[in-house]
C-alpha cells in the first residue's frame, strides 16, 4: 500500500516537474481557453445579462475544449520514447502509474479552469457567487470526473494509431451526464438556488465520479498491459 | 441447409411484419402512422439487448481472456449500432406527424442518440488497432464503461427535460396490437441472434486467415493457407 502511494506520487511529481520546467502544455491550453472566452464574447454579443446566463455552460465548454490538448499529451512522452513498458515494470502496479497521471491531469484541469473562470468573471462581469462552497464542490467534482475519464481515454488512444482527432469524439459523449450536472450546479452556485434543486445534481455528480473511478481502476490493468 | 435457418428467420420476420401492417387495427388517434411501432419499439428493445451482450462479452473477455468473448462483444456492438440507428430514424419519422417535430430533447430520444455515438466510438477505436490482442484488451474496458454510463445518461437527461410519451401498458392496448408487437420483438430478436452468429463466424474466419498470412510460407502451405 505504501509502495502504491509512493509510486503514484513519484509519477505525478515527475509529470508536474516536467511541466513546470517545460511550461508548454499548461500555457498553450490556458492561452487557448482565454481565446475561446474572448470569442464567446463576440459570438454571443456584448450584452452582459446574456453572458451571465450562459456563463456556467460556456465555462465548462471552454474547459472541455481546451483540456483535450493536455489530456492527449498525458501519455505521449512515455509512448514516444517507448518507456511505458519500463515504467510499468519498475512501478508497484499499473494502477499506481495511472493514478499518478490522473492526479497530474486533475491539477492541469483545475489550473486551466481557475484561469478561464477568473477571465470570464472579469470579461463577462459575473456577479459574486451566491454559494461559494457549492461552486468549489462543483468545480472539484467536475475536474475529477473529466480527469479520470480523460486519462482513461488518453491511455486507450496511446495504444492506437489514431491520436489527435479521436479523443474528443470518444470522451465528450461519455461526459454528457457530467456536463449536465456541473453546469446546473455551477449555475445554482453562481446565481442562487431558489428551489433547492441542486442537491439531486450534486448527488448524481458524486455518483458519476464514484462509478467511473471504480470502473476505470478495475479495468485499467489489461488496458495498460495491451 | 446452412442457409435454411436464415430463410426461416427472414420468413418469421416478414410474417410478423405483415401481421402488424395488415392484420392489426390502426391506432384510434394516430392512425396508420402508429404501425411504425412494430419495428421501432422492437428495434429499441433489441438494441438494448445487443448492448447488454456487448457488456457481457467485455466482462467475459476480462475474466477469461479468450478471443471468443471479444468477438461476441464486437459483433453485438455492430448489430446494436444498426438497430439503434434504425430506432432513431424511425422515431424521427414517427415524431414528425405525431408530435409535429423531427427531434426533441427528451430523455429517451437523447439517451438513444448518445448511445449511438458511444458505440460508434467503440467501433471506431477498434478499427484503429491492428493487433488483435491489443484490440481486445483495449476495447473490453471501453465496452464496460459505456454500458455503465447508460443509466446515468438516462437519468441525467430525464431530470433535465422530458416529453416522450409514457409507455402504453399492455392492458390499455388492443390485444391484436400487443400480439403483433411481441411477435415482432421476437422476430427481430431472431434476426439479432442470426446476425450475431454470422458476424462472429466471419470474424473467426478472418482471424484464422490473418494467422495463416502471418505464418512463414512453408508452414502456411502445409496447413493449406495458400488456397
Amino acid at each position: 500500500m505504501m509502495r502504491f502511494v509512493r509510486c503514484a506520487i513519484a509519477v505525478c511529481r515527475k509529470d508536474l516537474l516536467t511541466e513546470a520546467r517545460q511550461r508548454e502544455t499548461v500555457s498553450t491550453v490556458c492561452f487557448f481557453g482565454l481565446v475561446v472566452v474572448l470569442l464567446f464574447g463576440f459570438a454571443v454579443g456584448s450584452d452582459t445579462t446574456w453572458l451571465t446566463r450562459l456563463a456556467p455552460g460556456l465555462l465548462w465548454l471552454t474547459v472541455l475544449l481546451s483540456v483535450v490538448v493536455a489530456l492527449e499529451r498525458s501519455f505521449q512522452a512515455e509512448a514516444e520514447e517507448g518507456c511505458m513498458d519500463r515504467l510499468i515494470l519498475y512501478s508497484a502496479s499499473h494502477r499506481a502509474v495511472f493514478l499518478g497521471k490522473c492526479v497530474t491531469n486533475c491539477c492541469v484541469i483545475g489550473t486551466v479552469q481557475l484561469i478561464v473562470g477568473l477571465a470570464m468573471s472579469i470579461l463577462y462581469d459575473l456577479p459574486t457567487p451566491q454559494q461559494p462552497g457549492l461552486l468549489i464542490a462543483a468545480l472539484l467534482l467536475g475536474d475529477v470526473g473529466i480527469a479520470v475519464l480523460g486519462t482513461f481515454y488518453s491511455a486507450v488512444l496511446s495504444k492506437t494509431r489514431a491520436r489527435h482527432v479521436m479523443l474528443p469524439l470518444l470522451l465528450f459523449p461519455m461526459l454528457i451526464p457530467l456536463l449536465v450536472c456541473v453546469v446546473t450546479t455551477t449555475q445554482a452556485a453562481l446565481l442562487g438556488d431558489l428551489f433547492g434543486e441542486t442537491t439531486v445534481w450534486l448527488r448524481l455528480l458524486i455518483l458519476f465520479d464514484a462509478i467511473f473511478v471504480a470502473a476505470v481502476f478495475w479495468t485499467i490493468d489489461p488496458l495498460m498491459e495491451a | 441447409m446452412k442457409y435454411g435457418i436464415i430463410l426461416v428467420v427472414i420468413g418469421f420476420f416478414v410474417l410478423a411484419q405483415a401481421r402488424g401492417l395488415f392484420f392489426t387495427p390502426p391506432d384510434q388517434l394516430m392512425g396508420e402512422v402508429q404501425r411504425l411501432m412494430y419495428i421501432h419499439v422492437p428495434a429499441a428493445w433489441n438494441a438494448f439487448i445487443a448492448f447488454f451482450i456487448t457488456f457481457v462479452g467485455s466482462i467475459g473477455y476480462l475474466w477469461r481472456k479468450t478471443p471468443v468473448w471479444d468477438r461476441l462483444a464486437a459483433s453485438s456492438a455492430e448489430v446494436g449500432v444498426v438497430l439503434t440507428a434504425m430506432t432513431v430514424c424511425l422515431g424521427a419519422i414517427w415524431g414528425r406527424p405525431t408530435w409535429g417535430v423531427w427531434w426533441t430533447w427528451d430523455a429517451r430520444l437523447t439517451t438513444t442518440a448518445i448511445l449511438l455515438f458511444l458505440y460508434l466510438g467503440f467501433l471506431a477505436i477498434r478499427a484503429f488497432i491492428d493487433d488483435r490482442r491489443t484490440r481486445a484488451r483495449v476495447s473490453a474496458p471501453i465496452g464496460i464503461l459505456i454500458f455503465l454510463n447508460v443509466p446515468i445518461v438516462y437519468f441525467s437527461v430525464k431530470w433535465w427535460r422530458t416529453l416522450h410519451q409514457v409507455q402504453s401498458s399492455p392492458s390499455t392496448m388492443d390485444l391484436g396490437m400487443v400480439t403483433s408487437l411481441r411477435l415482432n420483438a421476437l422476430a427481430l430478436l431472431a434476426v439479432l441472434v442470426t446476425f450475431l452468429y454470422w458476424r462472429m463466424r466471419l470474424e473467426r474466419r478472418r482471424q484464422e486467415r490473418e494467422e495463416q498470412l502471418a505464418m512463414p510460407p512453408a508452414i502456411a502451405d502445409s496447413t493449406g493457407g495458400g488456397r
